[in-house]
C-alpha cells in the first residue's frame, strides 16, 4: 500500500505526497485532519488530504458506490490509502480530494453570516444538494455530514456550494443534534447508522434554515434543551423558533423538517420544489396528545414519546409503573390509544426468563415509541447503528454486556414487529444479527463478541493491540503487518489474540482447519503456538500469490522456539532449531512448521528417550549394586576369597598329585 | 523359576543322601584299606579339625582349601603304603606315623592351604574394590552423558516421576547424581 520516506512527505501509492509539514487547518472536517497533498505526476493538481482517526470507524463501504457518484457538488472521493503517519507514529488511513475553491460556509455552528436570500439559497445550495441526494438514493447510500460546517461556498460549477466529503467517519458521528432528526437524538451517537435519505433530507432542511437566516437553529442550547424542544413543539416549531419565514420556504421547511420520515418530503419533492414548482405547506405531523398528562419523574408527560425517553432516561424507576399498570390506564384513558394499549401488553407479555425488569422497560419503551431507537439502559442505538457500536465500544464490558441481553430478549424482533411498516432495508442486518446472537454464546477463539464486531463490520481494521498500529482492514495486510511487527519488535512471543482470531474467522472464509480449537487448548502449552504459526501459514499459503515474509518466520522460528522442548535429545533440538532458522530463511511459515512439528522426528525421539530411561534405570539399578557392594565388601572378600582359596588349593593339589605320580611311577 | 526350585530342592535332597552313603561306605572302605585308611586319618586332621569345627559355610570352602592341599601331602606316603605290602601293611605304616618328618610334611602341606585360605581375602578385597570403582565411574559417566544427551527428565522417567516442562537445569542435575542410586530398586 503507501510507504512514509520521510518524516515531512509521507507518499501515497507512490503517486501522492502528503506534506506533513502543511496542515490546512480551513479544510479540516473533525475527527479528519486536512494537508496538502502534491501529485507526484502533475504539478498541477491542486489537492488535499484528509487523514482519518485510526480509532474511529470510516466509512470504506461507500467508497464503492462514490466512485460511480458522479456530482460535482459533492467533494469526492480521488484516492484513498493507508500510510504510515508520523505525527501519530502508526498507520492511518488517509483520502485525498480535490481542494474546494471556497472555505467552510461557517467554521463552527457558533459563527454567523450573511443570511441568503431564497433564490441564492436554491441555486447555491438546494440544487447541489439535491443533485448529489437523487445519486446517493440512486446508489442507496446515505452521506449523513450534510451541516453548514461541512459545505464550501464557491464549488467548482458556477460558484455554487460544494457538500463536504462523508467518509472519513462513522455515519453520522460529528453532526450536532440541531441536524438531525429527533429518532437518532435519541440515540448514543456511534448507534446513529447510516439510516435513510430521509436523514439527510432533513439534515437540508436545517442547513436551508441556517443559511435562510445567517446563523445555525438553536444557537446556544444544550443539546438536551434542543432535544426537549424537539420533542415538545416538533422539529419545524423547536427550530424556526419566532424566525420570519416565507410561505416558499416553510412549504419546504416542513416537509423536510417533518418528524414523521413517511410524510417527510422525498429527494423528488425537494427536486420539484428547487425547480419552481410550489404547493401548499404540509401541516407538521405532530404526535397526538394525551387529554391530561402522565406525571413521571416530577413531569408531566402529554406524549408517549415524551414518556418513553423519561422512562429510558430513568430505567430503574420506570418499572414501577409499567408493572402497576398506571401507564396503560394512562394510555387507554388519557390517549386513548388502543394500537399503544395493545402494544404495551404485548411488551409485557415475556414468560419465564424473560420476565426481566430490564426487559419489560426495554420493551416498553419500544412499543410506547416504535420510531426510537431500541433502547436498553445505557445502549441507544438504531438496529443499523449496531455495528458500529459494537466497533467504537465493543471492548467495553458495560456496552457488550448490553448488547448481549438485547440480543437475548430479541428487542429487536420486537421492535421490527412494532414498526409501522415492514423494514426490509433491515432484513440482511437481521439475520447477521441473529447469527451473532449465536455467535456471541460461544466463547473459544475465532468466535465471540470479537467474531460479531468483525462480521458485522468488515471494513474496520483489526483491534488487536498487536497489531493495532498498523490499521489492518483486509486479509492481504495481515501478514504484511506482521512483517513489519516482526522487524520492528522481534521480541514479540504472542501472535494471534481473540481479536486476530476473529478477524482472521471472519476474513478467511474458507478457512476449515483446527487450529481455532487448538489455539484454546490449555493442557498443551505447545499446541497454541503451533496452532497460531499454522492459521498464518494457511493465510500465507491461501493468498492468490504467495509472498515470502522472511521476517515474520524468522519471528514464527522464535516463537515456536519452545516446541522444540517436546524432542528430547539435545542433539536434535540443535538440529531443528538449526534446521527452523534455515527454514525461515525462505520466508514460508509452512516450511518451519515442517521442521518442527515433523510427527517422525517426534515419535523418533520419543522411542529413543524410552531407550534412554531404560538405560539410564539399569545404571542406576548397577549403581545401587555396586553400592551395596561396598558396604558388604568384607564379608563378599572373605566368602569369595574362601572360593578362590579352594580353587587354588585344588589347582595346586592337582599340580602335585601329577608330579607325585610322575615321581613316583615313571622314575 | 520353577525348575530353578525342583533343582535346588533336589540338590538339597541329594546332599543327606550322599553324606548317608559316605557314612556307609566309609567304614566299608576302612575296613577293606583300614592302614591307607588310618593313614588319612592322623595326616589329615587339620582338615577334619576345619571340617568339623572351622568351617560353617554350607560349600565347605575352607575344608576344601585345607583338604586338597592336606591331602597332596598325604599322597606320597600313602602311595609308599600300597606299594610296601598293599593295603592291609600296618608295619609300614607305624613306620610312616612313627616319622615326625612324614607327619610335619603333612600338616605343612595342610598349612599351606591355611595360608592360602588366609591371604586370598585381602587380595580379593583389593581387587573388588578397584574393579567396582571402575564400574561405578563408568556407569556414572553413562548417566552423565545420557542426562548431557537428553536432559534431566531421562532420569525422573527412570524414576517413574512426572517429567518436567524445563529440564535443561544441568546445575541442579549435579547435584542430585547420587539421589537415584539411594532411591531407585533397593538391592535384593
Amino acid at each position: 500500500m503507501a510507504n512514509g520516506d520521510s518524516a515531512k512527505r509521507v507518499k501515497l501509492r507512490d503517486r501522492y505526497e502528503i506534506a506533513v509539514d502543511e496542515p490546512l487547518p480551513n479544510y479540516d472536517n473533525p475527527p479528519a485532519v486536512a494537508y496538502k497533498v502534491r501529485h507526484m505526476r502533475d504539478g498541477q493538481r491542486d489537492l488535499i488530504g484528509l487523514v482519518c482517526d485510526p480509532k474511529m470507524p470510516t466509512r470504506f463501504d461507500l467508497i464503492g458506490a462514490l466512485s460511480r457518484v458522479d456530482t460535482p457538488y459533492l467533494m469526492n472521493i480521488r484516492d484513498w490509502g493507508i500510510v504510515d503517519w508520523p505525527l501519530e507514529g502508526r498507520r492511518c488511513p488517509v483520502f485525498i480530494f480535490d481542494r474546494p475553491d471556497g472555505g467552510h460556509l461557517m467554521t463552527s455552528l457558533d459563527d454567523t453570516f450573511e443570511p441568503l436570500r431564497e433564490e441564492a439559497i436554491v441555486d447555491l445550495f438546494v440544487n447541489p444538494a439535491y443533485q448529489m441526494l437523487r445519486d446517493f438514493r440512486d446508489h442507496d447510500i446515505t452521506h449523513r455530514a450534510i451541516r453548514p460546517t461541512n459545505i464550501f461556498t464557491g464549488g467548482s460549477v458556477k460558484g455554487r456550494y460544494l457538500i463536504g466529503e462523508c467518509v472519513t467517519a462513522a455515519p453520522a458521528i460529528a453532526q450536532p443534534f440541531v441536524y438531525e432528526p429527533i429518532e437518532t437524538c435519541l440515540c448514543m451517537v456511534a448507534g446513529r447508522g447510516a439510516g435513510t435519505i430521509a436523514d439527510d433530507l432533513y439534515a437540508v432542511g436545517v442547513t436551508i434554515l441556517a443559511m435562510m437566516t445567517g446563523a445555525s437553529p438553536c444557537r446556544g442550547m444544550s443539546d438536551e434543551e434542543v432535544l426537549d424542544a424537539k420533542l415538545n413543539k416538533g422539529s419545524y416549531g423547536a427550530l424556526t423558533h419566532q424566525t420570519r419565514i416565507s410561505l416558499t420556504v416553510m412549504e419546504a421547511l416542513r416537509g423536510l423538517l417533518n418528524d414523521d420520515p413517511m410524510e417527510r418530503w422525498t429527494v423528488d419533492d425537494l427536486g420539484m420544489w428547487a425547480n419552481g414548482r410550489r404547493g401548499s405547506p404540509i401541516q407538521q405531523s405532530m404526535e397526538s396528545r394525551a387529554a391530561r398528562s402522565f406525571s413521571f419523574m416530577d413531569k408531566d408527560h402529554y406524549t408517549c414519546r415524551e414518556l418513553a425517553q423519561t422512562m429510558s432516561a430513568n430505567w430503574d424507576m420506570a418499572v414501577t409503573v409499567i408493572r402497576d399498570g398506571t401507564v396503560d390506564t394512562w394510555l387507554r384513558r388519557a390517549l386513548g390509544d388502543d394500537a399503544k394499549v395493545s402494544a404495551m401488553n404485548d411488551a409485557k407479555s415475556v414468560l419465564g426468563e424473560m420476565d426481566a425488569d430490564d426487559n419489560i422497560v426495554a420493551r416498553s419503551c419500544i412499543a410506547l415509541d416504535p420510531a426510537s431507537p431500541i433502547r436498553y439502559r445505557d445502549f441507544r442505538a438504531n438496529p443499523d447503528g449496531f455495528p458500529n457500536v459494537l466497533a467504537m465500544h465493543g471492548e467495553s464490558s458495560g456496552t457488550r454486556n448490553e448488547f448481549a441481553q438485547l440480543m437475548q430478549y430479541n428487542l429487536i424482533g420486537f421492535w421490527d414487529e412494532c414498526q409501522p411498516r415492514p423494514r426490509v432495508d433491515l432484513v440482511g442486518l437481521y439475520r447477521d444479527l441473529r447469527r451473532a446472537k449465536e455467535v456471541m454464546t460461544r466463547t473459544s477463539m475465532g468466535e465471540g463478541i470479537e467474531r460479531v464486531i468483525y462480521d458485522l463490520n468488515p471494513h474496520i481494521p483489526c483491534k488487536s493491540p498487536i497489531i493495532e498500529t498498523y490499521y489492518v482492514i483486509e486479509m492481504e495486510q495481515l501478514l504484511p503487518s506482521f512483517e513489519s511487527l516482526a522487524g520492528e519488535d522481534p521480541e514479540v512471543r504472542f501472535l494471534v489474540d481473540r481479536h486476530i482470531a476473529g478477524f482472521i474467522a471472519t476474513h478467511f472464509t474458507n478457512h476449515r482447519g483446527n487450529e481455532f480449537r487448538d489455539l484454546d487448548n490449555q493442557a498443551d502449552p505447545h499446541l497454541p503456538l503451533l496452532a497460531s504459526i499454522r492459521l498464518l501459514s494457511n493465510v500465507q499459503e491461501k493468498s492468490r500469490r504467495v509472498t515470502p515474509f522472511p521476517k515474520l518466520s524468522a519471528l514464527a522460528a522464535a516463537v515456536l522456539a519452545p516446541t522444540i522442548n517436546r524432542l528430547h535429545n539435545r542433539q536434535t533440538r540443535k538440529s531443528i532449531s538449526k534446521a527452523m532458522s534455515e527454514a525461515a530463511e525462505s520466508g514460508r511459515l509452512m516450511e518451519v512448521l515442517a521442521v518442527v512439528d515433523n510427527a517422525d522426528v517426534l515419535n523418533n525421539d520419543e522411542r529413543r528417550f524410552h531407550a534412554a530411561m531404560q538405560e539410564y534405570s539399569e545404571t542406576t539399578q548397577r549403581l545401587s549394586q555396586l553400592e551395596y557392594d561396598k558396604e558388604n565388601r568384607p564379608t563378599i572378600a572373605r566368602e569369595l576369597g574362601a572360593q578362590v582359596s579352594s580353587f587354588v588349593s585344588g589347582v595346586l593339589t592337582t599340580v602335585a598329585f601329577i608330579g607325585i605320580v610322575a615321581v613316583t611311577f615313571l622314575f | 523359576m520353577a525348575k530353578s526350585a525342583s533343582k535346588k530342592n533336589g540338590k538339597a535332597k541329594k546332599a543327606p543322601g550322599g553324606g548317608m552313603v559316605a557314612w556307609v561306605l566309609a567304614p566299608v572302605v576302612g575296613f577293606v584299606a583300614l592302614p591307607t585308611f588310618i593313614l588319612l586319618l592322623i595326616g589329615m586332621a587339620p582338615t577334619l579339625v576345619a571340617f568339623f569345627i572351622m568351617d560353617r559355610h554350607p560349600s565347605k570352602y575352607t575344608t576344601r582349601a585345607v583338604g586338597y592341599l592336606n591331602f597332596s601331602g598325604c599322597l606320597p606316603y600313602a602311595i609308599d603304603l600300597w606299594r610296601g605290602g598293599g593295603v592291609w601293611e600296618f608295619e609300614t605304616l607305624v613306620s610312616i606315623i612313627s616319622d615326625p618328618f612324614n607327619l610335619l610334611v603333612m600338616y605343612s602341606s595342610a598349612a599351606v592351604g591355611w595360608m592360602i585360605l588366609f591371604a586370598t581375602p585381602p587380595v580379593v578385597a583389593a581387587y573388588l574394590a578397584v574393579t567396582s570403582d571402575m564400574r561405578e565411574t563408568t556407569l556414572k559417566a553413562r548417566q552423565k552423558e545420557l542426562i548431557e544427551n537428553w536432559g534431566r527428565n531421562v532420569r525422573l522417567g527412570a524414576m517413574g516421576a512426572e517429567l518436567s516442562d524445563d529440564d535443561d537445569d544441568e546445575d541442579n542435575e549435579s547435584g542430585q547424581e547420587s539421589e537415584p542410586a539411594a532411591q531407585l530398586a533397593p538391592p535384593s
